[in-house]
């Protein structure tokens, strides 16, 4: 055992002389005794010359020595430990079992490394080093000695790279001798530590913990899905397995969603830690958010249950927005309404135009035509639902098909689907749609009187639900609006309808005249579905004349986009909105739910009931109150979210006794890090980071009682001391010192006396 | 009855008045009226001859009316480029066969505007011969229209030939040249020119008889100068939707 203290012996001049001085001194004592030499040559013996001139030499120097004050000092000195860091890794995956399940924690492993045998490692360590201890995740924070056999692993990241500079940095200042590291080397954050402390100049000596020879897992590592997916359209889904342990074992994959299972596959495991890549492929068959999970039963032995499922959503939106138009003759309202759709990507559809009617006669061989056949049967039987909105443009059916098929677009509004009816001499009561179930789900009542197609010039103006609704609402101010739509030119003819239906919703009436405020467009909402009724075959005129007035076609462009958009209804246009702070939350972390609604006529509405229904991850309810914002028909809830797990919310506003719509919300309450999602510990980036540093990677069986010098030898520190007492004896002020001086200067006068020289 | 005063009788002549005024600004459609007919409208220009055959429109739509579902009005528009009433009419015809006045900066601006949000122009050199000062004129004037969008040769399987007949042949009253010629932007060709004085071989007398004798092909090339006619209504008022998909294999198939 090394003493702490000693003494050690120094002769030092405490008073120095210039160099000149020395050279000048020396030369006349040089210059001197020559003289003298060569005076008594003459009258003695040489050897008697040489003795004399010696022990004047001797005095002479003995003088010149006395003038830098010899010392001989005498110190006592302590040794400085030199401070040594020793971080003990406290995040969560420390948790885990050290070997295989069921052994004591890779934290208390650690432990056990430094306190065990009555902590003769760390009692080893103190001698020389002055220990610090720490405990490190996220950050590096200081621990006391008691401190270290308390602490849990409860740190949700780890981040070594941070962890090492935040210990760096406290000693810039003063030196450290080194680190000593016990971790399972799992990295969960941050760079890698190797990169990060290789020019440091810091020796670490990093401790692995944990074994991952007998490490026993299985784990769903990631799933590959892409942002969204198109409803009708496959999409794959990558699921990457990882395993240790599980060698020649057949696992099986499930895909589910909210608990059905849609596929299963196998996948066998052929090494004991393999990585492999599973596909699925599904093909959504609605629109919506989907909750789906891939999932692996439990095996034996395995360190980890919850990284056996991967949870994950899909949003499936419509790839293209499908539009059916049947138009009753070639016109100028098809045409641009045509080339409206078209300049719309998201937007698909077919047309069909009658290019010849049944009383039309033809001068030529059918093979001459161009002219294809309506597949009526096909269209309004098997095809129907394979749009999502069908547009009848002037379009009368009596010609074409039966009302049988009417039932079946009545059936396919019911369902969801839309309609459109756009005006004309062929359509609403003139196309004989009075009593069919098309007038049943058309949002005016059809006009019996025989007057069905009004010619003349009529403006529409909005009501004032027009001004809100996100169909007419061309501008984001209501003034610009109402401005724009006066700017609209007239229309030359219009159908007559009796009256909007009370359930329906009216856009825009005549303005003036004898037909002033009949309705012009009405929409309402039908079963799932939605119809619309344009009540005139002229409104390409809100397109090419308002070109031809240099105001360009932007609004009606605007005008026929959000109209389809509203009819198939597009998740931008929905009447309850449902939206959240976050897109993921922690557990513990509080949740703010936000909920924004429209009435039926797209108008904030400040009498609106809001039902809010939350569900936690077991599907239990969760009590949550909404209470109004600071806008009309906006209420806000806020929850905390203990529990991990998908979290479901459902809105639902309503007015008085009619339901105003719907929303869903799904968030994921998760922790942060993946700490307890991949356990295997990852030694060999801890022996990247001792061969970086120039530290050594030591196993926790390795550590043992001469740990201590291995340590000095690795981290190959000088030893520090502390001046404790120190004395000093000046030669000059010595009697001893004086009596040698009159000894020599008497010795070589006793010569010259006997030998008679002067 | 009760008699009425002087001041009620005036009174009510007024108000009458003004009932008969808004039945003539909107009255309803008789069963068999057509909201919405096809109105075939001729550009009025200065200098040159802008009607070389004033009544080929009249027998043009009766045959559209008569063979196909669109409804035409029996009236023609004629308006100048600059008519502030030009864009309630998408469809415009300009024939002539002798020079003409450039247009104003103004007319070309305006028909510019015209052709590119949707309206359309069918030229018809009325000259019947290669070369003719109306057809320089012309081309001189579509180069100051579309000077990124040269006249070019419309092909056999463009949607003009496809529109309602299957139209084989480019004819006119003349055979000056095999094909139509047309500006084409984005898949839609907004103009198109024919050098075969369609015009000419549509037009009749007052008596029924043909104005002018369709050469060298005779009553078939007359024929087929009104399928093209009719076809070219018909291509304006559907664009390319003899192109859509769902109608290629049949019309393939018809063309063997």
């Amino acid at each position: 055992m090394p003493e702490l203290t000693s003494t050690h012996l120094r002769f030092a001049f405490a008073q120095g002389l210039p160099l000149w001085q020395l050279i000048l001194i020396g030369l006349l004592v040089a210059a001197y005794l020559g003289h003298q030499v060569w005076y008594l040559r003459r009258k003695a013996a040489t050897w008697l010359v040489l003795v004399v001139t010696g022990l004047r030499l001797l005095g002479l120097a003995l003088i010149v020595t006395y003038l830098t004050n010899p010392t001989i000092l005498t110190q006592t000195l302590q040794r400085i430990p030199i401070p040594l860091a020793v971080l003990l890794d406290t995040s969560e995956s420390m948790t885990l079992p050290a070997g295989s399940a069921g052994d004591m924690s890779r934290l208390q492993q650690g432990r056990d490394v430094l306190l065990k045998g009555n902590a003769q490692v760390l009692q080893r360590l103190a001698q020389d080093f002055d220990l610090r201890f720490y405990r490190v995740d996220e950050h590096a924070r200081a621990l006391t000695r008691e401190e270290l056999s308390q602490v849990a692993g409860d740190g949700r990241t780890t981040n070594l790279t941070q962890s090492l500079l935040d210990v760096q940095q406290e000693y810039r200042d003063t030196p450290l001798a080194g680190m000593v590291l016990l971790s399972d080397g799992i990295v969960t954050s941050g760079g890698s530590p190797a990169d990060a402390m290789r020019h440091t100049g810091i020796p670490i000596v990093p401790i692995g913990l944990g074994d991952p020879e007998q490490y026993r897992d299985i784990q769903i590592a990631a799933v590959q899905a892409p942002d969204f997916a198109f409803v009708h359209t496959g999409v794959d889904l990558e699921v990457t397995v990882k395993s240790w342990g599980y060698k020649g074992q057949a696992i099986p994959l499930v895909l589910k969603q909210e608990g059905r299972i849609l596929s299963t596959t196998s996948v066998r495991l052929e090494e004991e830690h393999v990585t492999r890549r599973v596909t699925f492929s599904m093909t959504p068959k609605e629109v919506g958010r989907y909750r789906l999970s891939v999932e692996t039963p439990v095996q034996v032995g395995e360190a980890l249950r919850a990284n056996n499922r991967k949870d994950f959503q899909l949003l499936v939106r419509r790839d293209k927005i499908r539009v059916l138009i049947v138009s009753g003759r070639p016109s100028w309202n098809y045409r641009f309404l045509r080339r409206a759709l078209k300049s719309d990507p998201s937007i698909e559809f077919i047309s069909f135009i009658i290019l010849r009617t049944p009383t039309d006669m033809v001068n030529v061989p059918e093979d001459q035509l161009s002219l294809i056949p309506f597949p009526t049967n096909r269209l309004f039987t098997e095809e129907l639902d394979n749009f999502d909105l069908l547009i009848f443009d002037n379009f009368s059916y009596l010609p074409y098909f039966p009302m049988l098929y009417l039932e079946n677009i009545r059936k396919f509004v019911a369902d969801g689907g839309a309609l459109a009816m756009f005006g004309g001499d062929q359509t609403f009561e003139l196309g004989g749609y009075s009593n069919t179930p098309i007038e049943e789900i058309l949002p005016v009542v059809l006009d019996r009187s025989g007057q069905g197609y009004v010619h003349g010039s009529v403006k529409m103006a909005l009501t004032p639900q027009g001004l809100q609704h996100p169909i007419t609402k061309v501008a984001a101010d209501l003034e610009e609006t109402k401005r724009i739509w006066e700017e609209m030119p007239a229309l030359r003819g219009f159908n007559r309808a009796r009256r909007p239906k009370p359930e329906a919703v009216t856009l825009g009436v005549a303005l003036d005249g004898p037909y002033s405020d009949l309705p012009l467009l009405s929409i309402m909402q039908y079963g799932e579905g939605r119809t619309l009724a344009f009540l005139s075959d002229q409104i390409w005129r809100w397109n090419f004349e308002l070109v031809g007035a240099k105001k360009g076609n932007y609004h009606y462009l605007n005008l026929m986009r959000q109209m389809v958009r509203w009819l198939v209804k597009d998740p931008g246009l929905q009447t309850v909105q449902l939206f959240a702070d976050k897109g993921a939350y922690q557990p513990g972390d509080s949740v703010e739910l936000g909920v924004r609604v429209l009435d039926h006529t797209f108008s904030p509405t400040a009498d609106a009931q809001l039902n809010l229904m939350l569900q936690d991850p077991q599907g239990q309810p969760i009590r949550v109150n909404a209470t109004p914002g600071t806008e009309p028909g906006e209420f806000i809830a806020s929850f905390k979210a203990d529990g991990e797990g998908a979290y479901r919310v459902e809105a639902e506003a309503r007015q008085g006794e009619k339901r105003l719509g719907e929303d869903v919300l799904i968030f994921d309450v998760t922790p942060s890090t993946t700490e307890l999602t991949d356990g295997a510990p990852e030694h060999e980036s801890l022996r990247q980071l001792a061969d970086k540093t120039g530290g050594r990677f030591f196993r926790p069986a390795e550590v043992s009682s001469d740990f201590a010098s291995m340590l000095h030898a690795i981290l190959k520190r000088d030893l520090q001391y502390r001046i404790i007492d120190e004395r000093s004896l000046h030669l000059r002020h010595t009697l001893s010192g004086f009596l040698l001086l009159v000894a020599l200067f008497g010795v070589e006068w006793f010569l010259r006396r006997r030998a008679g020289l002067a | 009855m009760s008699p009425i005063t002087r001041r009620q009788f005036i009174w009510r002549l007024g108000l009458g008045g003004l009932g008969v005024r808004a039945w003539t600004r909107a009255r309803a459609a008789s069963p068999d009226e057509p909201s919405t007919p096809f109105m075939f409208t001729q550009v009025r220009y200065s200098g040159g001859d802008w009607d070389p055959h004033p009544g080929a429109h009249v027998e043009l739509l009766k045959e559209v009316q008569r063979r196909t579902s669109i409804e035409v009005s029996s009236q023609r528009f004629t308006p100048m480029l600059t008519d502030p009433d030009l864009f309630s009419h998408p469809f415009l015809y300009l024939s002539g066969a002798l020079d003409f006045a450039p247009f104003s900066a103004e007319a070309i601006a305006t028909l510019r505007r015209f052709l590119n949000f949707g309206g359309f122009i069918l030229i018809d050199d009325a000259s019947g011969y290669r070369g003719s000062p109306f057809d320089r004129r012309i081309r001189e004037e579509v180069k100051r229209i579309f000077p990124e969008h040269p006249l070019e040769r419309l092909p056999s399987d463009h949607a003009v030939f496809r529109s309602y007949y299957l139209v084989r042949a480019v004819t006119g009253r003349r055979l000056v040249s095999p094909s139509l010629e047309g500006v084409t932007i984005d898949e839609w060709t907004p103009l198109v020119y024919s050098q075969n004085d369609l015009g000419g071989a549509w037009e009749r007398d007052h008596l029924g008889k043909w104005v002018q004798e369709c050469l060298p092909g005779g009553e078939s090339q007359r024929f087929q100068a009104f399928m093209l006619g009719v076809n070219i209504i018909m291509y304006a008022l559907t664009e390319n939707y003899k192109k859509d998909k769902i109608h290629i294999p049949f019309i393939n198939r018809k063309l063997g």
